[in-house]
């Protein structure tokens, strides 16, 4: 987390300039993961109460 | 004098990088107009109980779809062009090695997957290649309104637009692509890749999610179901084919950059040479085919407006080659063709509720065959090709009409019959007739008062 470099001219070559560039973009995107399939396993429980409720 | 012309070099260069950067960035907003439309058109297409759930599972689907390319799509295209060895190709710009690293959101390629100074391409192409990922998803979710239920569907997108697609285009749509070296495979604006998957991989589900409650009589006969808003429905159409224009025009690959085939000519994705202008003559006149042609047996502005979109797909795999009255000639036939291919699908108990596995199914591989047909002899690569790389023909691009309907169709039934064995498939039949809206959405579409004739509620 934080400013990933000692100043901005480090992070004009080709390198990564975002939050986490140092190491942490990885744990973003597997919380991203989770969350997506954690969301998804939501929706299909609350849908499927809805069906049960209206059959 | 040598210091200053390498300042005005160097200049060229930022001015050029900025506008390559700028044409491609462009080409996102102007395909969010497909979705616009799908939204609008797959809305308009529903009965009034079931507006507001056609349109969440239509958000839903480009939603997620936009993440798992982010997260494994965009992997799959650069990582399986010469199949699924992972090896890498001719070109060095493909294979698992390759893929790993710059196309992964974690690791060191994380680098080429956010922001970067140095790097102006990345974003604007994952973001133009994650709006066609979220156009398939489109493509088939209005087959299938009215008795999918949302989570099961967004699971079949997620498959159909991170996996279907990538592995598609990384065959057919990378210079590396096997089915372009070794068959001379030409679609430069992916009739086959982006429509005939969709429109199959949509069959494929609808296979096994069967028709709509009240669809078929006893008898077998169909009972036409009619949408609530037919100006919704075809001012979509009309967008969607607006959002074409942005589609098309990212296929494109601008000169004077790294990453450009050419300093000196834009070209396709395959390298060979193509202009803007191509795309000025021949979509319009395949709008114009499309909408002529259908209208001979119609006479319906749903199935006109529909025209036009086949009109586009059955010349879009050589839009860059074709002369423009040929592609008025494969437009207007393509238009003719779409309302028996559909009923004739219905006859054998399928409801496509929009006519996408036609429009985008048939058409799409229609137009395949056609460009070998008559693109058979042409380069398939350009100057830089490995010897022995194969020329367009009609076999190659016969062999790439069957490659592109089985990456559609397996995994879509595949994977609906999955969904179907864990009841996540279908929407109960005593649901669907009393309406999805009133069931699942806490907000109503229309004003009070304003019940839909079809619902018992």
């Amino acid at each position: 987390m934080g400013f990933p470099a000692n100043s901005w001219d480090e992070l004009l070559t080709d390198v990564g300039m975002y939050i986490g560039a140092d190491g942490g973009a990885g744990w973003y995107s597997f919380i991203a993961i989770v969350m997506c399939i954690v969301i998804l396993a939501m929706g299909n429980q609350s849908e499927h109460e809805k069906y049960d409720k209206h059959q | 004098m040598e210091e200053q012309l390498a300042q005005v070099i160097a200049s060229a260069q930022v001015t050029n990088t900025f506008f390559a950067e700028t044409y491609y960035f462009l080409s996102i907003p102007l395909m969010m107009l497909i979705h616009v439309g799908f939204l609008s058109y797959e809305m308009g297409a529903t009965r009034v109980k079931n507006v507001l759930s056609s349109g969440i599972k239509n958000l839903l689907a480009f939603s997620f779809t936009i993440v798992a390319w982010y997260l494994f799509g965009w992997w799959f295209y650069w990582a399986l062009p010469t199949g699924f060895t992972g090896s890498e190709g001719y070109m060095a710009i493909s294979g698992i090695e390759y893929a790993n690293a710059i196309a992964l959101p974690w690791g060191d390629s994380a680098q080429y997957m956010g922001p970067n100074a140095g790097d102006h391409a990345s974003g604007v192409f994952w973001g133009a290649f994650a709006l066609f990922a979220a156009t398939t998803a489109s493509i088939m979710s209005g087959a299938l309104i009215e008795r999918v239920q949302t989570v099961g569907f967004v699971i079949c997108a997620i498959v159909l637009g991170t996996a279907a697609w990538g592995i598609a285009a990384a065959w057919g749509w990378h210079a590396d692509g096997w089915l372009v070296t070794q068959w001379g495979y030409h679609d430069f604006g992916a009739a086959g890749l982006v429509h005939a998957v969709a429109g199959f991989f949509a069959l494929g589900v609808l296979m096994k999610l069967g028709p709509r409650v009240g669809k078929f009589n006893a008898d077998g006969s169909a009972n036409h179901i009619a949408g609530h808003n037919m100006m919704a429905t075809v001012i979509g159409l009309m967008l969607i084919i607006v959002g074409f224009f942005g589609f098309l025009m990212a296929c494109i690959i601008l000169p004077g950059e790294g990453w450009s085939w050419y300093g000196e000519h834009a070209t396709t994705i395959y390298g060979t040479p193509m202009t803007l202008s191509a795309l000025g003559f021949n979509v319009v006149m395949a709008v114009a085919g499309g909408i002529i042609g259908a209208w001979i047996f119609t006479k319906d502005p749903f199935w006109m407006m529909s025209g036009a979109l086949a009109g586009i797909i059955s010349v879009a795999a050589g839009l860059d080659i074709y002369f423009p009255a040929h592609v008025f000639i494969i437009a207007t036939v393509a238009g003719i063709l779409i309302k028996p291919c559909a009923d004739w699908l219905e006859a054998r108990g399928i409801d496509d509720a929009v006519g996408a596995v036609t429009i985008h199914g048939t058409i799409g591989l229609f137009g395949l065959l056609v460009l070998g047909i008559f693109g058979s002899g042409y380069p398939a690569l350009a100057a830089f090709a490995p010897e022995g790389t194969a020329t367009i023909s009609f076999l190659g691009q016969l062999v790439g009409a069957v490659v592109m309907f089985l990456l559609g169709f397996v995994p879509g039934y595949i994977v609906a019959t999955v969904l179907n064995a864990a009841g996540m498939l279908r929407v109960p039949d005593a649901v669907q007739i009393k309406g999805l809206d009133p069931v699942k959405v806490p907000a109503q579409a229309f004003p009070e008062g304003m019940a839909s004739p079809e619902s018992d509620n």
